[in-house]
């Protein structure tokens, strides 16, 4: 039976058209959005259903667990997309563990985000552009996951950054959401240019870009056996310098240091932007890369190193400064670029299996919190600053309780599903091969702790303590393309601007906290339950190790360089719990012994400190960036480089000749006087010279 | 043979637009429309916008368009029976030697033969179908026009002849004589429709490219003194007798008429630091000019590198690649700044084309079939996305009458489909993959990662461009179309309308296309590009690390000639075209005897190099041996042991 996976990806694809032509399909706005609202969320999980069918039908009966099926059905999978000269990218999808896990992921919670994400947009004039990018994000998803060779990766790598940038930018009458999705695919672009060099390295010596081919042809399996495309052993150096410029693509997508900078500005575009790209799914994908690479990856430890000290630094540094931040998607943001770190912090060490399950549990509570929050936010008509919260937990228990979850979840509090990834990645951190066990695992614990400790911090600020607004004067935060100030209502436009903000159609006065509608509570609860079991159901009874086990190398340095962890598993758990549970209770102190304010410091002392300046700068990150490329990198350019090499010296140098021609013609034109007694003089002066001259040949012939 | 069916097709292809133009001149002048509202004085009075008026039903002019667009479109139509009828087949001998043919005897002085030869082979074709397509989408977009349009109808279509004239002759001297008529007419379009500063960059223009004419004139006529022979196809071929005189020139004389030729062509092209004249040609020049300049006249630059520098001069165009390559890296690098900064918007397309072209010679200097190929197609592609661009700014100039950036803004809002239009430009543009760019792009640069002239670090440099091309093409973009209106004018802007789609919407079916079938397009051009890079610069990496080598090229050609010789449990890919290795067993022609050029090669590349090097015959009827018996043990042995020593 030919095999059906194609559907996977094509659905999503047809959604995309379906919403991008539904201008022309539905001539009423009205019958547009509901149409879109069905057809969007739809496909999506009907790809999730198919997922799962291949999975059972296609994969698990394969021989290795892997297929190579077509992308485009009735066609071949080495149906070429690009052939040159024997450079070739073929239409093909690669179905195994790994490529499926992802897939389940990018079509189970992209689907509940969809869903969430019909209540969210509901009321937005441009719901059915947001729709078409929805749905072409999942499409470029599945195409990233799916794709049996290197360039249908980096397709996929670049049509989720164009998505992303459509998507930050999607209410792109503010200025600063338009400039923040350049920032965000301009970032990508130089992670990308890495990812491009590694693909020219890899084709340069494999080859093919395919990962796995016919006898053994493809990139992996050649690199499983270390050789290359002559059959010579693999020299470490030149898998090293691949390895490394994918991590730098890697870094670009997955917001690790020095490429993080974008991430935070991305919270520009709707939160279930935030929680599908930013969060669940997009931005683990230079983990998943660096997993379907783990076979070049293991061959070459200098990369490895890098990888886990890149990955433990972004874990720290996002970290420390989640825990200054003030709104509340800000938030989220550095801890997901933390725990991205953690994702790579495992990778660095040879467990790409404990990566994966990070990314898995990450993408369950992540996307919760987020669309948490964006329920929060939307409860708030708009409002993100968690200072000008407070006391929700009261006005909007089903919110909190979703949210506690989460959170909790993120935390590693014992037994909930972030628990057992991250404690899976200490566990290997402090097993290093590289001999920094005890370094990684440190400063492992602290991220942890500091993780636990801002998590609640949100929590407190959010719900506990006192309200710091007055519910039912709530101003909206209008974010649309379309103001509704165009069409005033008149002395009511205040009131129904409140109703019409984007999100909930239930009538209710203008301004009060409200719960938010079943379409974007059910998926939470899902949501929900997901952050709960699926940690303890795959993790300790190893049901995903053993899973992923066929599309995961492993590092094997010989029986010598066996390191044992530095304590003992069940220790380890004790300390995870501890470390969590501490980092919990610590904000649940401090913050709940200044419940008026939710603050720990007055703005002014805020100001002096230098650390806090530190933390809240970013690093600095953003200040030398823009210095360096935006300012003195722009002056260069336009003062340096256009005005003065183009236009004076190049230019210059041109006009000069045409200037100097000119002058030169106009001396020599004033010889053309018109008279004729000039000329008459001209033509005795040439009578002479001609005579002198011949005379002086006449002498020189008869001499 | 195709060309039987219709005799002198590219004759016919040639001079169509040419009798079009000179039935449009003999038709009645249509009468002007009043230019609407320049600057803000009209703003308010023209709500429904310029682009829309048609005040008057004026049958003249609607006969000038009918016309005009009419012979366009036949000849587009002729070029696409072309396109279909070429013969592309990798097997087939005779589809590696120039196709439909035309030769007649033109000027015969004393003892100059000055020939009408035209033919084509798979680069020249899918320029030419650029060209009428083009030609036609400029017509169509140009019925729009207000003043003179006439005038300019007959411009537009002698122009084309003189492009696709380009694009077909195989005689020197023909050659010449349609890339310089071709001037002319763009002279005039750019001198009398362009903008405010249109005769200083008419002149510009003019001089630019007339000074590289010149060179390539006497260039013409010194190898016309060497050999006898203007005969492109003759001179090309190493076997034979015209070429044998040339290269038994001194090589500094022939260094001189090499550097003659790509002198003429780095100015079309324009590669640094030749470029100023193109920023200010294309902003002043009207939409339709600036459309063909950058779709198609800057085509001309490359073509000749590829059609006359480097088969003709093989030897000196390996020897003077390193400097083409650094320039080209220059331009790249360089005129992507200098794009990021413009604040006009026509003026920050031009550079981006600069930069763009300058992927184009670094691809063709690589002297590796990937970059060749990638080069190829990238110019193509650029003469799509380019042309895109260039018309979507001249419709936001027809209806505000300024390029300047700052003065739009928040466009998105009003012209949804302008702003989406755009967006595929500009992602075109950037190179995004599934769109065209992507597809002549990246070759271009996996050809410069392998290619034994450079390596990693100048890969890295000129692939710097993509981020640079991100960072001016979306500023760009969010600065035109994304944020809040700022100007109360634009915020009655009309969007597109039909002609303006009908303009556009071929553009786009054609990036996807490229975008996502590229093996339609370029399976056209591998036979060209297999005979364009000689096989004895595939050779160089013999002595290089592993990394640079080009060994992949050269794999290829072992399995093409060896077939079998691998043991079972081997692991190469099979990566050539099927159709490819029947070649071993039908069309390889026997080892021609070395000739003198073909020795010198030998000499200077190892042992290992396979089979006769370049000494391969390509006279008329026969194919230049392309596929020659190599030792495929041999090779891999030699890198066995190179790589060794690299690695220890």
């Amino acid at each position: 039976m030919p095999s059906y996976a194609w559907l996977i990806v094509w659905l999503p694809l047809l959604g995309f058209l379906h919403n991008a032509f539904a201008g022309y399909l539905y001539k009423d706005l009205a019958a547009r959005k509901k149409a879109v609202s069905y057809i969007a969320p739809g496909v999506v999980l009907a790809a999730f259903v198919v997922t799962l069918a291949v999975l059972k039908n296609e994969v698990l009966t394969a021989a290795d667990h892997r297929v190579i099926v077509p992308l485009i059905p009735g066609l071949s999978p080495e149906t070429p997309w690009i052939n040159i000269a024997g450079f070739k990218a073929n239409f093909g999808l690669l179905l195994d563990p790994l490529s499926m896990l992802m897939a389940m992921v990018v079509t189970g919670i992209g689907g509940l985000i969809h869903i969430y994400a019909t209540g969210y947009m509901a009321e937005d004039r441009e719901q059915p552009r947001f729709f078409t990018y929805f749905n072409l994000f999942i499409f470029m998803m599945l195409l990233l996951v799916l794709g049996s060779n290197f360039l249908m990766m980096f397709v996929g790598w670049e049509g989720v950054g164009s998505c992303s940038y459509l998507l930050i930018s999607f209410w792109y009458t503010d200025e600063n959401n338009a400039k923040a999705g350049n920032k965000a695919f301009i970032v990508n672009r130089v992670g990308d240019l890495g990812f491009a060099l590694g693909m020219m390295a890899i084709w340069s010596v494999f080859g093919t870009l395919s990962y796995f081919g016919e006898k053994g042809t493809g990139v992996m399996q050649m690199a499983a056996r270390h050789v290359d495309l002559l059959g010579n052993p693999l020299n470490i150096g030149v898998v090293t310098l691949i390895c490394s410029l994918l991590f730098v693509g890697a870094m670009g997508k997955s917001a690790q240091i020095p490429l993080w900078v974008w991430l935070p500005d991305a919270m520009a575009g709707p939160t279930p932007v935030s929680a599908l790209i930013h969060a669940a799914t997009m931005v683990t994908a230079g983990v998943v890369m660096l997993t379907r690479c783990s076979w070049l990856f293991v061959q070459a430890p200098g990369a490895l190193q890098l990888v886990g000290w890149i990955g433990l630094a972004t874990a720290f540094v996002g970290a420390t400064i989640g825990l200054v931040q003030s709104d509340i998607k800000r938030v989220l943001a550095f801890s997901t670029v933390s725990q991205l770190g953690y994702m790579f912090l495992a990778c660095g060490v040879g467990n790409f299996t404990a990566g994966m399950f990070h990314v898995l549990t990450h993408a369950c509570f992540k996307a919760l919190l987020f669309l948490g929050s964006g329920a929060v936010i939307h409860s708030m008509h708009g409002e993100q600053d968690m200072r000008k919260m407070g006391g929700l937990k009261k006005l909007i228990p089903r919110t909190w309780f979703v949210m506690f979850i989460g959170t909790y979840a993120i935390a590693g509090f014992p037994f909930l599903s972030g628990f057992f990834s991250k404690d899976e990645i200490l566990g290997s951190a402090s097993a290093s091969p590289w001999g920094n066990g005890v370094l990684l695992y440190g400063v492992g614990l602290l991220t942890a702790f500091m993780t636990a400790f801002y998590m609640n911090r949100l929590m407190h600020k959010t719900f506990y303590t006192d309200a710091r607004f007055v519910d039912g004067e709530l101003h909206a935060h209008h974010h649309s393309n379309f103001d509704e100030h165009e069409d005033a209502h008149g002395a009511d436009a205040h009131a129904h601007e409140g109703a019409n903000d984007h999100g909930h159609g239930d009538a209710h006065g203008g301004g009060t906290v409200h719960e938010s509608p079943p379409s974007m509570m059910i998926p939470l609860y899902v949501l929900a339950v997901l952050s709960v079991l699926v940690g303890i159901v795959l993790g300790p009874t190893k049901i995903f190790e053993h899973f992923l086990e066929p599309s995961v190398a492993r590092l094997d340095l010989g029986p010598l360089a066996e390191v044992t962890p530095l304590v003992p598993e069940i220790v380890g758990w004790v300390i995870s719990g501890a470390i969590a549970i501490g980092g919990l209770t610590l904000a649940a102190m401090l913050y709940g012994s200044r419940k008026q304010t939710g603050e720990l410091t007055t703005e002014a002392s805020k100001v002096k400190n230098p650390l806090y300046a530190f933390l809240a700068n970013k690093w600095c990150f953003d200040l030398v960036y823009n210095k360096v490329f935006i300012t003195i990198g722009g002056k260069f350019a336009d003062r340096v480089l256009w005005k003065y090499v183009d236009v004076r010296l190049i230019d210059g140098a041109v006009n000069g000749v045409a200037n100097a021609v000119g002058k030169i013609s106009g001396t020599i034109r004033k010889v053309q006087t018109g008279y004729v007694r000039n000329y008459a003089l001209g033509i005795l002066f040439g009578v002479v010279a001609l005579l002198v001259g011949l005379l002086a040949q006449w002498t020189t012939l008869n001499r | 043979m195709p060309q039987t069916e219709i005799p002198n097709i590219l004759s016919t292809l040639t001079f169509l637009p040419l009798i079009g133009a000179v039935v449009v001149m003999c038709l009645p002048r249509p009468r002007d429309i009043a230019a609407a509202g320049h600057g803000h004085g009209h703003d308010d009075a023209h709500d429904h916008g310029s682009a829309d008026t048609r005040p008057v039903f004026d049958p003249n002019r609607q006969l000038v368009n009918g016309v005009a667009f009419l012979f366009t479109l036949v000849t587009f139509l002729l070029s696409v029976m072309l396109f279909l009828k070429f013969n592309s087949s990798f097997v087939d001998v005779a589809a590696r030697n120039m196709q439909f043919v035309e030769r007649a005897d033109w000027i015969t002085l004393g003892s100059v033969h000055i020939q009408y030869h035209l033919g084509i082979d798979g680069i020249s074709l899918l320029l030419i179908v650029l060209t009428t397509f083009l030609s036609m989408l400029c017509v169509l977009f140009s019925t729009q026009n207000k003043e003179r349009l006439k005038e300019f109808m007959v411009f537009l279509l002698m122009l084309e002849t003189g492009m696709i004239g380009v694009f077909c002759a195989l005689d020197l001297v023909l050659f010449y004589v349609f890339w310089e008529a071709m001037l002319i007419p763009m002279y005039f379009l750019i001198g009398i429709f362009g903008h405010e500063n249109r005769v200083y960059a008419a002149v510009k223009f003019f001089l630019f490219t007339f000074a590289g004419s010149v060179l390539m004139l006497i260039a013409i006529i010194s190898t016309y003194n060497a050999t006898g022979s203007l005969d492109v196809v003759a001179l090309s071929n190493p076997a034979s007798l015209a070429a044998t005189k040339l290269h038994h020139l001194d090589p500094q004389a022939l260094l001189w008429m090499f550097g003659a030729f790509s002198l003429a062509f780095m100015i079309k092209v324009p590669m640094f630091p030749f470029h100023t004249w193109l920023p200010d040609a294309h902003v002043e020049a009207p939409t339709a000019g600036s459309v063909i300049l950058a779709g198609v006249m800057l085509k001309m630059g490359t073509y000749g590198f590829v059609r006359f520098c480097l088969p003709i001069f093989p030897e000196q165009a390996q020897s003077m690649a390193p400097v083409f390559i650094t320039l080209a890296i220059i331009g790249i690098v360089y005129a992507s700044i200098v794009a990021i900064v413009q604040p006009d918007a026509k003026k920050l397309v031009a550079y981006s084309s600069v930069a763009h072209l300058g992927f184009v010679i670094l691809g063709i200097f690589t002297f590796t079939r990937v970059g060749m190929m990638g080069a190829l197609i990238q110019n193509i592609n650029h003469g799509i996305s380019t042309p895109m661009l260039f018309f979507i700014v001249g419709m936001l100039y027809d209806r505000r009458h300024t390029r300047q950036i700052s003065e739009y803004g928040g466009l998105k809002k009003h012209m949804p489909m302008m702003a989406t239009m755009l967006l595929i430009a500009t992602l075109a543009s950037v190179a995004v993959p599934f769109f065209n760019g992507f597809v002549g792009e990246f070759p271009i640069l996996q050809g410069t990662y392998i290619s034994s002239v450079t390596g990693i670090v100048p890969t890295a440099i000129a692939a710097t461009g993509m981020v640079l091309s991100a960072v001016y093409m979306l500023w760009w973009f969010q600065r035109l179309m994304l944020g809040p209106v700022k100007q109360e004018v634009n915020k009655h802007l009309p969007d597109l309308n039909k002609t303006e789609l009908a303009v556009l919407i071929p553009l786009v079916v054609v990036v996807f296309w490229f975008g996502l079938g590229s093996p339609y397009w370029t399976h056209r051009l591998e036979t060209a590009v297999n005979l364009e890079v000689p096989v004895e610069v595939e050779k160089i990496n013999e002595d290089l690390p592993i990394l640079r080598a080009q060994f992949l090229n050269r794999v290829s050609h072992d399995r093409i000639t060896s077939r079998g010789k691998h043991n079972e449990e081997d692991s190469r890919p099979m990566t050539i075209h099927p159709e490819m290795e029947i070649i071993k067993f039908k069309d390889i022609p026997p080892p021609k005897p070395p000739t003198v050029r073909g020795m010198m090669k030998a000499g200077a590349s190892a042992p290992a190099a396979g089979g006769g090097g370049g000494g391969g015959a390509r006279t008329a009827p026969k194919p230049r041996q392309r596929f020659h018996a190599e030792q495929p043990t041999a090779t891999s042995k030699s890198l066995n042991a190179k790589k060794l020593e690299g690695s220890r």
